[in-house]
């Protein structure tokens, strides 16, 4: 037993000191890529402009006391181009004097000129990489990803930090989708549907979300906004959306909105093997929606006993997210033809022998007959009582 | 050490130290590769390939218990050479079984490198990119060879307080993952023909490899009793571990995401948030917690291929001993043998073959040889008292 | 490309190798038989000269006092003892006349017996015609007609009384130098409980332990160990509950120790424990006799030695050290609590610098983003890898926690400050260290501070360096092959046959009620049965 000990710690002893530490690398000698941007270079067809953004840690306030204070400059942005995304880190590599290090990148800004000419090109090194993120949050840029990274928001002291914060604090709410690189990766592998990616446009001090971008086989091919977004939301994921504003009927104008709390969403799906003479053997869906929600704004009161004002409240509210649905499954069906409700693995999952074998379903969404019905039940009137 | 050590207590294993035994065992590297290797085939319907694979491991260790309840406190090495040549032919048994027992140990040598290998490959992927892999497979033999140095009791001590280690990580990622589930993913249930669930089940078997280390260890068990039960436990348990992390890694990628990644577990690991913890991306946690699973199928093939060893040539401790550390450099080549990753994950199916033969075949002839010598016996037996 | 090469290497030489080894495995069998043989022989002669060694050892001390039968004349018995103790100045030989005229001396050690009782009922009621009383009047009275027994009662502190024509000389017992009293135990204090703790005399000690164990079952087994000490030891353990064999077990290794001097307890730990190479402590030593006494109810065996305030516990395992008598004084919620919270600071004071150094320098992605920036910031000025930033600040830590307990009692607290404020806010300030290295630190020594048992809190201390010099190669991974070796360790353990890791390994359910959780006592209704007691049932049923 003595023997053992003392030959253990022996070894111990000249692991430590003859092999040295293979992994070890301090933080400081890295340097920690916050965010990456990915654009095309104008002009040069088969090049990636790649964008990092490297906070300085000295430059941060609060970290150590000493030389923090003024947030003008506490990241780093640089530029370079490659061939592929490793090419350009490589690149990136020479002109740094630490090691690259993307075990903290949370962001992935991907403009949307890469993202129409198709993601298959750059998503590959991101699935490959040990060092990245799952949880990463992949979105498309109107315009210029660089943008987005060269952003100053003034809030905070790394611009990308205020975007992820954004999106996170949104997906939290549930109007923003909860869209991370994970997520995407499954989308884009599985066959039944396909993957979309936060929008957003970059301005010179903030950052707006815009919707989500819909992609069809990795190639982006339009947008949603925000409102169809929503109602992609409550209808794919159950989330809540954002606040309703709708119109009061009459002549007198004024606006009532919404906020939905609770959504309740059921698939129902119809169709079986023996039926069916149409393009589709009678197989079809109707998404049932119910909300429970509040009224927090009414600019205008509305006339009528209480029980009469909830239910035509209701029914306009009804009508309007039955609207803003029905406009979305158009947009998609018709426009993108791009299955991003999770459609097809419900159809693939529940008909399989009777539906999924027998059509091309990327073909067949076109078409597929959706209906949408929602239920809205007024719970509150806030604070107010009329 | 008087009368202290005598105590038949302290040298034998209960039957919750068999379990865990049994189960720190079969929980290895398979699992990290597990829901890729089940969906492969069986898409959809991987997570019942660890349900339906049992049945073939659950009929083993039935044999191998009933095998050992046969021959109480002797191990496959000792007993195997008088199911051969009874009790009078002591030679002609040790001869004959020698090779049923080389083809155990050897086997059980080559999977034993072959998980430090495995293991190696992933920490090398995933966490520690600039550190030889040699380095790592070593550092593993390092841990068996501390363990062969102890006595058998020490064995199943470490297995049972490594057991809670190895099991909570696996459950807690398996569940919290669940809140990211899809569950539409797991739908169709059936859509391959039944010959592939078989085949898929099949294969799923070498996922349960290791538990053959009971020809061994049963012999120590505490009642000659529960030898049934603990490996019936130690498999069920098992079973629960594998579906449900095959399941969760379903509901959340869904089949066609499981084929492209390499190690799905730890994808699953890293895709997991846990709300309120401090720490972020806790697949470098997983692995490092990971190491006590892999340790203990590692360093329990070795032991008992050690302690094998050491009874085929009626040894004492201080063979053991040296022989766990002489033992380590063929088991450092058969380990770096493999050229590549690709050629890796095909040895461990062609091991997983292997497995089978030896873990199931060799039990059966031994029980079936032992029945006909029983009714043989009972016949003299009967004609004895006849005449 | 490397395994590639390896295989290379195999493939090439496999040719040559196979006739090879085919005749090693031939000769292997005798080569092995006569290594083994080789190997026996050099044991039994390293067996021989330990055991030459230690009669010689033995030759020079007590035993070298010939055990011969005194004589009936006073002058010859005076010369026979004044000799044995080499005409020792402290030496006092009173010579005087008993009543009835016979000459008689008194002989004992200056210092170590009570003047009073010497002169008052010894002297006083031998010589005094007044006094009727015909023996000395002190309360142990024994005679010997050894040499070697009234040697050793001279020197334990007794009169020995020697009477002209009686080859028997008397014994009193006089025992009574200054002793230090009955005083709070200094290094495990309690907020609730008795503050009364062991005291350096042996019978005091024992004393202690009756007067809170008033049962007629209570053995006291005397051993001296020692050769040139002679110190007095009692084995002491409560018949009916303790496990025989444990008992003899003791007792035998008690017996076989054979060391000429036995200062403190801690001689006997090292002298009988089972494993000599393990950091762990396998017997535990305590100062509080209602610790002692809660443990022979237990089933346990306590070692009393004389001379010392620190009574042995033995078999221990794991888990007791780090519980304290305190908790079955509170009610169980409060024990329970603070049973995890130490189990918590016992993972902190192991774990906390290394998980620094594996988190900073392997695996900065587990750190969340924000606070990945702030400590590079603060480590930016930092001449060290992290490594050695923890190394150095942990032995820093160390030599001030070895200086605040050597310093005489005002002085600590003071170096204390000096060191973990002054030196470690001017360190920071000077970018020596970064901050969050002097909280790890900080935090790493208060939680090593709330194990109660010293010996296994420096235990932990001392493995947090192998650990840290892992962590820093390896990282995490490191860690858990260090963790796996200590478990390995600990499952190897064994105190008196108990594995030292129950009741986690082997399992326990029924002493698991009292480890982490302290159960109310409703369903401690029966001891710990690891350590085999033979009287298994502790409290009786509710009284309805």
């Amino acid at each position: 037993m003595g023997k053992a000990w003392a030959s253990l710690c022996c070894l111990l002893l000249f692991m430590t000191l003859l092999t040295g530490c293979w992994d070890r690398r301090e933080l400081e000698e890295r340097t920690s890529v916050i965010a990456l941007g990915i654009d095309l270079v104008e002009g040069r067809q088969n090049l990636y402009k790649l964008t990092v953004q490297i906070p300085i840690p000295i430059k941060i306030a609060g970290s150590s006391g000493q030389g923090g204070g003024g947030n003008k400059d506490a990241v780093k942005i640089m530029s370079v181009t490659g061939k592929t995304v490793t090419d350009a880190v490589n690149n990136l590599q020479q002109r740094l004097n630490q090691r690259i290090f993307l075990g903290h990148t949370r962001v992935l800004a991907i403009s949307e000129d890469v993202a129409r000419r198709g993601m298959d090109d750059i998503i590959d090194s991101f699935r490959r990489d040990p060092q990245i993120r799952r949880l990463m949050w992949p979105v498309v840029v109107q315009g210029r990803a660089a943008d987005l990274l060269e952003m100053k928001p003034g809030l905070i002291q790394i611009p990308v930090v205020f975007l992820m914060d954004l999106i996170e604090n949104g997906t939290k709410m549930g109007t923003i989708p909860d869209q991370t690189m994970g997520e995407y990766l499954i989308q884009t592998s599985n066959e039944t549907l396909q993957p979309m990616l936060n929008y957003v446009q970059a301005y010179k001090d903030d950052v707006k979300w815009k919707g989500v971008a819909v992609f069809r086989d990795q190639k982006m091919v339009g947008s949603l906004n925000d409102i169809h977004t929503w109602a992609l939301l409550q209808l794919r994921d159950e989330k809540r959306g954002g606040d309703v504003i709708v119109p009061l009927p009459g002549k007198g104008g004024g606006y009532i909105s919404f906020r939905p709390h609770f959504v309740r969403t059921k698939l129902e799906m119809k169709g079986s093997h023996a039926t069916g003479q149409d393009n589709h053997s009678g197989h079809g869906v109707a998404y049932l929606c119910e909300i429970q929600g509040d009224i927090i704004e009414m600019t205008k009161n509305v006339e009528g006993s209480p029980e009469e004002v909830i239910v035509m409240l209701q029914k306009l509210i009804k009508k309007e997210m039955e609207k803003r649905a029905r406009k979305m499954l158009d947009i998609l069906q018709k426009q993108y033809n791009s299955d991003i409700l999770k459609l097809g693995l419900a159809m693939r999952g529940h008909h399989y022998a009777d539906y999924w074998r027998k059509h091309d379903w990327f073909k067949d969404f076109k078409q597929f007959p959706i209906e949408v019905k929602y239920t809205i039940k007024l719970r509150r009137l806030g604070m107010e009582m009329h | 050490m008087s009368q202290l050590g005598k105590d038949p207590q302290h040298n034998t294993f209960s039957l919750w130290q068999m379990t865990s035994l049994i189960t720190s065992t079969l929980i290895g590297v398979g699992v990290l590769t597990l829901p890729r290797t089940t969906t492969e085939k069986m898409f959809e319907a991987g997570w019942m390939a660890p349900i339906l694979g049992s049945v073939l491991t659950f009929f083993a260790i039935w044999l191998i218990a009933v095998l050992s309840r046969r021959f109480p406190g002797l191990t496959f090495i000792q007993y195997s050479r008088i199911v051969w040549g009874g009790h009078e032919q002591s030679r002609l048994g040790f001869w004959l079984s020698l090779p049923w027992i080389m083809m155990f140990l050897i086997a059980l040598f080559v999977t034993t490198a072959i998980t430090s290998r495995i293991f190696g490959e992933v920490v090398v992927t995933a966490v520690l990119m600039d550190t030889p892999l040699e380095v790592i497979i070593v550092s593993m033999f390092v841990l068996a060879v501390i363990l062969c140095l102890h006595e058998i009791d020490t064995l199943a001590r470490v297995n049972e307080i490594l057991f809670p280690l190895i099991l909570f990580p696996i459950l807690f990622i398996a569940l919290a993952s669940f809140q990211k589930a899809e569950w539409n993913n797991i739908l169709p249930l059936i859509r391959v023909p039944w010959e592939t669930i078989i085949t898929g089940a099949f294969e799923t078997n070498f996922s349960f490899q290791g538990y053959e280390i009971m020809l061994i260890f049963f012999a120590f068990a505490h009642e000659n009793t529960g030898k049934v039960k603990a490996g019936f436990y130690g498999i069920g348990i098992s079973v629960f571990v594998y579906t449900l992390i095959v399941l969760a890694g379903i509901v959340v990628f869904g089949h066609e995401e499981l084929q492209r990644v390499t190690w799905p577990t730890l994808e699953l690991v890293k895709s997991t948030q846990v709300p309120g913890l401090i720490l972020e991306r806790l697949e470098s946690a997983f692995l490092a917690v990971w190491v006590a699973a892999v340790f203990t199928t590692v360093a329990n093939g070795y032991y008992a291929v050690i302690y094998g060893l050491r009874q085929l040539l009626k040894k004492g401790m201080l063979f053991q001993r040296i022989a766990s550390i002489v033992l380590i450099f063929p088991l450092f080549f058969v380990a770096i043998g493999p050229q590549n990753i690709v050629e890796l994950f095909k040895m461990t199916s062609l091991i997983g073959y292997t497995t089978v033969w030896i873990s199931v075949v060799s039990p059966l002839i031994h029980w079936l040889i032992m029945l006909y010598r029983d009714r043989g016996r009972k016949r003299e037996k009967g004609s004895d008292a006849h005449g | 490309m490397f395994n590639g090469r390896f295989t290379c290497s195999i493939r090439m030489k496999r040719r040559v190798f196979y006739p090879f080894l085919g005749t090693l495995t031939t000769s292997d069998g005798t080569g092995g038989r006569a290594l083994s043989q080789f190997w026996k022989a050099w044991e039994k002669r390293k067996a021989s000269l330990r055991n030459a060694a230690l009669t010689q050892h033995a030759n020079k001390s007590m035993e070298s006092v010939p055990d011969t039968i005194l004589s009936s004349s006073l002058e010859e018995n005076l010369a026979l003892l004044e000799k044995q103790l080499g005409k020792s100045d402290d030496l006092v030989v009173r010579r005087f006349t008993v009543k009835n005229g016979t000459e008689a001396a008194l002989l004992f050690i200056d210092g170590m017996v009570d003047r009073g009782v010497v002169s008052e009922y010894i002297i006083r009621f031998m010589a005094s015609t007044s006094v009727t009383y015909e023996k000395p009047a002190v309360n142990e009275l024994e005679s010997t007609d050894r040499l070697r027994q009234a040697i050793r009662n001279i020197l334990s502190g007794n009169a020995v009384l020697v009477l002209d024509g009686q080859n028997k000389v008397f014994l009193n017992n006089t025992r009574g130098w200054d002793r230090r009293g009955v005083e709070e135990p200094k290094t495990e204090s309690v907020v609730r409980g008795p503050r009364d703790g062991f005291a350096e005399t042996l019978c005091v000690n024992s004393a202690l332990i009756r007067s809170r164990l008033k049962d007629p079952n209570l053995r006291l087994k005397h051993f001296v160990v020692g050769q040139r000490t002679q110190t007095d030891i009692y084995v002491t353990y409560i018949e009916g509950i303790a496990h025989q064999p444990i008992v003899q077990e003791i007792c035998r290794r008690v017996e076989n120790i054979n060391i000429d001097a036995i200062l403190e307890s801690g001689y006997i730990e090292q002298l009988i424990q089972d494993t000599r190479w393990s950091p762990f402590p396998q017997i535990q030593n305590t100062e509080r006799p209602d610790k002692v006494v809660a443990n022979l109810l237990e089933g346990k065996v306590a070692i009393l030695v004389d001379g010392t305030p620190f009574a042995l516990i033995a078999p221990a395992v794991f888990s007791q050290f780090y519980q304290s008598p305190e908790d079955y004084y509170e009610r169980f919620y409060i024990a329970t609590f603070i049973r995890m919270i130490r189990g918590v600071s016992m993972i902190i004071a192991l774990l906390m610098p290394s998980l620094y150094i594996a988190f900073s320098s392997f695996h900065p992605e587990m750190i969340p983003s924000r606070l990945v920036i702030a400590m590079a910031a603060g480590r930016s000025t930092v001449p060290f890898p992290s490594v050695m930033e923890a190394l150095i600040m942990e032995t820093a830590i160390e030599i001030l926690r070895e200086a605040s307990v050597r310093l005489p009692g005002p002085i600590g607290p003071t170096i204390g400050i000096v060191g973990a404020l002054v030196v470690g806010e001017a360190a920071v300030s000077a970018g020596l260290v970064s901050p969050i290295m002097v909280i790890i630190v900080a935090l790493t020594t208060i939680g090593s501070f709330a194990t109660p048992s010293y010996s296994a809190a420096i235990a932990i201390r001392m493995l947090r360096f192998p650990l840290m010099l892992l962590a820093g190669m390896f990282g995490l991974y490191g860690i858990m092959l260090f963790i796996i070796i200590i478990l390995i360790h600990l499952s190897s353990l064994k105190s008196f046959g108990v594995p030292y890791l129950t009741p986690i390994s082997p399992i326990n359910l029924v002493a698991m009620r009292d480890m982490v959780i302290r159960m109310p006592f409703r369903w401690l209704t029966r001891r710990p049965t690891m350590f085999h007691p033979q009287d298994e049932i502790r409290k009786g049923g509710e009284k309805s």
